[in-house]
């Protein structure tokens, strides 16, 4: 999946009544557990992971009032160094605006199906994440 | 009824496949439905945490299931 510009999809997400814009990206990192990544391969359960990415952004608006959310999350191979996920916040105000990217960024984390398998210089490994009980 | 099933990560690796189809009695739950994967597959019997999806949402062990439902099986999620 091609990379993306956080200035594109800021240009796009930003309007007049936005004060703050808040934006996360998540990269490659090229030491995990100590061990060497070469690349990741991130695999994603499509059809579910855009319904419950919708879900979580429906909530994260109404609960923290911002005005816009914006979560891309990229898949397939990546190499250290390249961006993985963006997520953007817009609102009238900087509380709510990171209190928002928090919230969505950890929803991702427990409950989006998108799973990173790391190559490393040991072989390749599944990250698993924390279990959690989803409902 | 009949389910097709869809298998993610290191769930995908152990059974060795990406789908399948499985027959079930009518009235069955998916906790039915993960003792009748778990004997076709084996190696998923040592698996303690497994994450269960029905048409792409979260469900209980003791929800029904229907004709056609598509469900998912796959392990703690890791993006982000």
């Amino acid at each position: 999946m091609e990379d993306f510009s956080v200035d594109e999809v800021l240009g796009r997400l930003r309007t007049g009544r936005m004060g703050a814009l808040v934006t996360f990206v998540g990269s490659v990192r090229d030491i995990s557990g100590g061990k060497s990544v070469d690349r990741i391969e991130i695999q994603v359960y499509e059809e579910m992971a855009r319904k419950q990415l919708e879900a979580i952004r429906e909530e994260a608006m109404e609960r923290f009032g911002v005005e816009e959310i914006a979560i891309i999350h990229r898949h397939g191979s990546l190499r250290v160094s390249e961006n993985i996920m963006l997520i953007a916040v817009g609102a009238n105000h900087r509380p709510e605006a990171f209190d928002a990217c928090r919230f969505v960024l950890e929803r991702i984390k427990e409950r989006v199906p998108i799973w990173k398998k790391e190559i490393t210089t040991d072989g390749e490994f599944w990250v698993e994440g924390e279990h959690f009980e989803p409902l | 009824m009949r389910l097709k099933l869809r298998y993610f990560a290191s769930i995908r690796e152990l059974v060795g496949v990406a789908e399948g189809e499985m027959e079930l009695p009518e009235g069955s739950t998916v906790d039915d439905m993960l003792e009748t994967v778990k004997k076709h597959h084996g190696r998923l019997r040592d698996v303690d945490r497994i994450l269960v999806a029905v048409n792409g949402d979260y469900v209980y062990p003791g929800t029904r299931l229907a004709n056609g439902d598509v469900v998912a099986l796959f392990p703690p999620v890791s993006g982000g």
